[in-house]
């Protein structure tokens, strides 16, 4: 592992010989706020380092990591003079923990990590002061425990507030994600839809065959939601923590076809037994899907595990409350020629071309449909 | 069953694995990890409050200069910090309210920057700088008619290639293209020429010439721009543009391929590869490089890359009511001929009726001749 680490990270210096330099100059401050202490990471481009400070020594126009290492305590010294953080009007004292190099798409940027408390849980004030008496268009992008509402610090905006209901209830906030993102997530609900679907009714042998009764019912969708979920889950660990990697087009893609899959299946059914295998497979794709969503919501780098339990735990609860919705609507309707008709068939080809538009869309990557 | 999971799970694996950005300790103290563009000099020890405003003004001009040589968007920023004190200053010297007009300008700031300089032109009506500027600014605005008068007033005070030129470009996009650039050449014969306004001249000409199909003509302009000077940011940008659209994407990545850490230089290049068709990977990171770009503008509330925007989400992204969306917010700040061009294209590519009428009316009420435009759009 360590000469793989060694060649892979000689591997990234060699690719650092292009000449990145310059987009608008931006630093960003990931914190997280939680259980009394903040952590946090702060990304500073090198170019505007040299700018302010001056870290190339030699005077030969090339920044190398031995003479950041070289300013790095004065560098320490010039941004944390000018990064505050106050609660309740007493500051909080912060100290860089990690100091570290990050690739942003216009350069090379250090990377330090941060930690700093105790905090009381009430107002936090944010003061921010870096590089504005030498680049009035210089910015700081602020997230706070991943939100998604974004701060910019400007010279005429030195002070964000951040108030405690975002800072105490950070667990409870990921739930909620992992909940809307489900319900938001058209193409995982209808993946799990059309696998539940046969299992009040089906199309066996050339006749339709309804349920008789409920416990089977019950069981067979517990062990394919149970399936469903095991394998996102695993997924979407493995992939937030960057164990296995893919490309989104081809995650989403695979999605998409599953729905299609699913909703195909209830025509000419291809699967009639073993759903629960199927709902596994192809939740390890939908499990990649949550994992892009995750990630967009800033947190890489600092303490991920309990975020993204909740995350987990909120898109599971998600789901269980459109599976405790549907099991007894569909239960009631199974006799009914209408479920099968609309509910079964009907909702099945519909689903189908939607699925298959995506799938195309994904594929090939361009837009037709608005959702 | 288990064969089918298998075949699934195999098929995902054997795909490439993403490396992502991630903070990392370089190997050694040798390893670089920045280059600094070669005429890199770092901020002035003391901050404004110590400076005189000559000095003050004069610092910042130079790092306008230097914005305009690459369009490094961090030179804008020094130039406003350098103004300090005087950046909201109505009694400030003219030369110190036309560079605080100009930075405005760049920022795309278009009524702050006009205010300023209605500002100096009160008092000091015979500014030739701000007339300039003042022309330029309303050129872009696509306020053609108060542009053509303003040229005029620049025409009392300014040089005369310099008047030339101005009123060349503004006849070249209502429909007096072939004049236009007849006038142009003429400006072009005078030997005594400074090199950055021969620079400016010859650009201006070479996008009439392409706009008025004279295609030889523009590659001609284009090239001896670029001998003049071949590392200039908006010539290459626009012969670039020029190469793409004539199916020499080959020759257009040649030109841009080092310049990746410029955004307007970059989506050409991306645009380039896409062209080629040959390095899906290389084009990956093109793409999503600037994608972070644009986010990262977004989220710090910048809105002057839109019509850049717009294109790299119509091609890059393949996402045209997105590139919709770009096209038309950016056309509500700037009217360039390059914005009517984006604008044609992705309302050609989502057949939306109001920015096609939009479109169709520009070019009636300006009689602007785009022969790209004229394709896409039906007149």
């Amino acid at each position: 592992m360590k000469t793989a680490q060694f060649l892979f990270l000689l591997l990234l210096s060699l690719a650092s010989a292009d000449v990145y330099a310059h987009k608008a100059s931006d630093s960003f401050l990931k914190l997280q706020i939680a259980d009394g202490k903040i952590t946090g990471q702060w990304d500073i481009a090198l170019r505007d380092l040299e700018y302010a400070l001056g870290v190339d020594q030699n005077g030969d126009h090339e920044i190398t990591w031995g003479e950041v290492r070289a300013r790095e305590s004065a560098i320490r010294d010039y941004t944390l003079g000018r990064l505050s953080v106050s609660n309740q009007g007493a500051r909080i004292p912060l100290s860089v923990t990690g100091f570290g190099i990050e690739r942003h798409s216009d350069g090379a940027y250090v990377a330090m990590q941060l930690a700093g408390g105790p905090v009381d849980s009430e107002e936090i004030a944010i003061g921010y002061e870096l590089f504005f008496d030498v680049d009035a268009q210089h910015r700081g992008l602020l997230s706070v425990n991943g939100a998604n509402d974004l701060r910019v610090f400007s010279p005429e905006q030195r002070i964000h507030a951040i108030h405690s209901a975002r800072v105490s209830v950070s667990f409870a906030a990921f739930v909620k994600e992992g909940v809307w993102h489900i319900w938001k997530g058209l193409d995982h609900i209808l993946f799990l839809l059309t696998l539940l679907l046969p299992a009040v009714i089906r199309y066996e042998n050339g006749e339709w065959k309804v349920a008789t009764a409920f416990r089977p019912v019950a069981l067979e969708i517990t062990k394919v939601v149970t399936a469903f979920t095991t394998a996102h889950s695993i997924t979407l660990m493995l992939a937030t923590l960057k164990i296995v990697r893919l490309p989104s087009a081809l995650v989403e893609s695979v999605i998409a076809a599953s729905v299609v899959f699913g909703a195909l299946n209830n025509i000419y059914p291809m699967v009639r037994s073993k759903t629960w295998a199927v709902a596994f497979g192809f939740g390890l794709a939908h499990g990649f899907g949550f994992a892009n969503v995750f990630a967009d919501l800033g947190l890489a780098g600092l303490h991920i595990i309990k975020p993204l339990i909740a995350f987990n735990l909120g898109v599971e609860l998600g789901q269980l409350v459109i599976v405790t919705i549907y099991l007894p609507i569909a239960f009631l309707a199974r006799e009914h020629k209408a479920y099968r008709i609309f509910g079964v068939q009907g909702a099945s080809i519909a689903v189908a071309l939607v699925a298959a538009t995506w799938t195309f869309e994904r594929a090939l990557n361009f837009k037709i449909l608005p959702f | 069953m288990i064969g089918k999971r298998f075949q699934i799970l195999a098929a995902l694996s054997a795909c490439c694995c993403v490396v992502n950005a991630e903070p990392f300790v370089p190997a050694n103290d040798a390893v670089v990890l920045e280059r600094l563009p070669k005429d890199f000099v770092r901020a002035p020890k003391n901050v404004a409050a110590q400076k005189t405003v000559e000095e003050a003004t004069h610092e910042a001009e130079n790092h306008i200069r230097n914005y305009q040589a690459a369009f490094d968007p961090r030179y804008l920023g020094y130039a406003q910090a350098a103004l300090g004190p005087w950046w909201n200053d109505t009694n400030a010297p003219s030369a110190t309210i036309v560079a605080r007009a100009s930075i405005k300008q760049s920022l795309h700031h278009f009524d702050a920057a006009l205010k300023d300089l209605e500002l100096v032109l009160g008092r000091d009506p015979r500014n030739a700088q701000a007339w300039l500027l003042r022309t330029t600014l309303l050129q872009v605005q696509g306020n053609l008619n108060a542009a053509a008068q303003s040229a005029a007033r620049l025409a009392m005070v300014a040089p005369r290639p310099i008047t030339m030129t101005s009123i060349a470009s503004i006849a070249g996009v209502r429909g007096r293209g072939r004049e236009a650039l007849q006038a142009l050449q003429t400006v072009l014969l005078d030997a005594g020429l400074p090199k950055d306004q021969r620079i400016w001249t010859l650009t201006i000409a070479a996008e009439i010439a392409e706009r008025i199909d004279e295609a030889g003509a523009a590659e001609m302009l284009f090239k001896e721009a670029l001998t003049l000077d071949s590392s200039h940011t908006y010539t290459l940008a626009a012969f670039s543009d020029f190469l793409i659209a004539r199916g020499r994407a080959t020759e257009a990545f040649e030109l841009v391929q080092n310049r990746r850490e410029s955004d307007a230089l970059l989506l050409r290049r991306a645009l380039a590869l896409k062209a080629i068709g040959k390095a899906p990977r290389e084009l990956e990171l093109d793409r999503a490089d600037l994608k972070e770009r644009f986010n990262a503008a977004r989220r710090r509330g910048d809105s002057s890359h839109l019509r850049e925007e717009a294109r790299a989400v119509l091609s890059l992204e393949n996402d045209a009511p997105g590139a919709l969306r770009l096209a038309i917010q950016n056309w509500e700040i700037q009217r360039e001929p390059a914005d009517l061009r984006i604008l044609a294209e992705v309302a050609a590519a989502t057949h939306d009726e109001a920015a096609i009428e939009k479109a169709v009316a520009w070019i009636h009420e300006t009689k602007l001749e785009d022969v790209a435009v004229e394709k896409l759009l039906p007149l």
